[in-house]
């Protein structure tokens, strides 16, 4: 709905299909169900690093044009 | 024969329009407008013995007495059969037929019925409480609605209990009965799959919510740097207590927090009241739900402009599609007059 009114939204969840199917376009595979951007296992420190790497992902995909929906790569 | 009661709003009695929608409850006998419609279709198997009457805003100052007023009425005439409306795409009227026919089943143990167009408010609201068939959205579809409610009708009056909705010609209720088949499930798995392969017509046993609408994509941001990024999540993250009483699934409200306040994350702490996964660890810190401190860092670096000084939050297990787009729609348009250019949103 966000992105009906003109605005890129990524989307960010560890269930990639399930994103897909609830009609989101821009959906970066992240984390666990019940902590998307967060990894307990790392200490605060490397997890703040990766959660960092998670959101830049995102903001790169509300940067990309795209022409239809797309799980962005693990890159 | 089957003695009919039939509920009419204002228009379809003939008493007028928007005008008379204050139209005061009254009892008729006999047939009225649409009941005649009825009679035609029933012929000689049933009667119609009173016509009950309301306008549309009248009944819904006055819900609560007019159901009493009909509930009385019905228990000294005794029918064998309440049928409401049709009512079409009619909003109220729509409204009106559901919240009569539950009271008039559930308190009397009158059989009941409305026709309602699938997409009413109507239908949300009473499909699994009260048996409704699905008509076109205006009264051009009289004729077809009144075969339906009369043939669905006369089986609840003979006592028919109900079969599948689409057998039966009916809106579906929302439930699953359980049947003894005698094909076990694995066969019945494999012949759809075979049918389908074959390309042949099958039909899935469980029926699928309704998907959400493809949307095409929005337009990239331009140039990050500049950009006001929002967050969004449907993880239930609220403050203590709760002060928007977001529900803990099947949700129906969405809210939004200042981010200085999740920043900060004491009185009120936040916590996640999503009833759909494990939140210990979004409890523990809600960066893990909702990257604040992340965005802000990078925010800090210059990589993007601002965050949005709010966040906004809701609960994403068993809401239904049309609360979910509703509420995405409000979203929306809050970032929108906010000056927002692009929102990430995360997931439980």
């Amino acid at each position: 709905m966000i992105e009906k009114h003109g605005i890129p939204a990524a989307h960010l969840a560890a269930m990639t299909s399930m994103a897909k199917i609830a009609g989101s376009n821009r959906i970066i595979s992240s984390g666990l169900i019940p902590h998307p951007v967060g990894d307990p296992t790392r200490s605060p420190e490397e997890e703040f690093k990766w959660r960092k790497g998670q959101v830049r992902k995102a903001l790169n995909a509300v940067a990309t044009p795209l022409q239809e929906a797309l799980i962005f790569p693990d890159w | 024969m089957v003695r009919i009661a039939h509920y009419l709003n204002q228009f379809f009695a003939g008493i007028g329009g928007e005008d008379k929608a204050d139209a005061p409850f009254e009892v008729r006998e006999g047939a009225v407008g649409p009941g005649r419609a009825i009679l035609l279709e029933t012929g000689d198997d049933a009667e119609i013995v009173q016509t009950l009457v309301c306008g549309d805003n009248a009944f819904h100052a006055g819900t609560d007495a007019i159901l009493d007023a009909i509930v009385a009425t019905l228990a000294e005439s005794k029918p064998d059969l309440l049928i409401a409306g049709p009512a079409f795409n009619a909003g109220r009227y729509g409204l009106a037929c559901g919240a009569v026919c539950s009271a008039v089943s559930e308190r009397l143990g009158i059989p009941s019925l409305t026709g309602v167009y699938p997409e009413a408010p109507a239908v949300d609201v009473y499909r699994s409480r009260v048996v409704m068939v699905p008509t076109g959205d205006s009264a051009a579809g009289m004729r077809e609605a009144v075969a339906s409610l009369v043939r669905v009708g006369l089986g609840l009056a003979a006592g028919k209990p109900l079969g599948p909705a689409d057998e039966d010609g009916r809106i579906p209720m929302g439930y699953r009965k359980a049947v003894v088949t005698d094909v076990p499930a694995a066969r019945r798995a494999l012949d759809l799959l075979m049918a389908k392969l074959a390309g042949e017509p099958f039909l899935s046993e469980v029926a699928l919510p309704k998907g959400a609408e493809p949307i095409p994509p929005a337009p990239a941001v331009a140039d990050l740097s500049s950009a006001v990024i929002a967050l969004v999540t449907d993880g239930g993250l609220v403050p203590e207590g709760n002060p928007d009483r977001i529900e803990s699934s099947s949700a129906t409200r969405w809210a939004r927090y200042p981010v200085a306040d999740l920043a900060g994350n004491h009185d009120p702490a936040f916590l996640s009241i999503h009833a759909g996964y494990d939140s210990q660890w979004v409890d523990a810190d809600p960066n893990r739900l909702v990257p604040l401190d992340a965005l802000q860092a990078l925010a800090a670096e210059g990589v993007i402009g601002k965050v949005h000084e709010f966040f906004y939050a809701t609960t994403g297990t068993g809401t239904t599609v049309t609360h979910a787009e509703r509420m995405g729609e409000e979203i929306a348009k809050a970032l929108i007059s906010d000056g927002v250019h692009a929102v990430l949103v995360t997931s439980t």
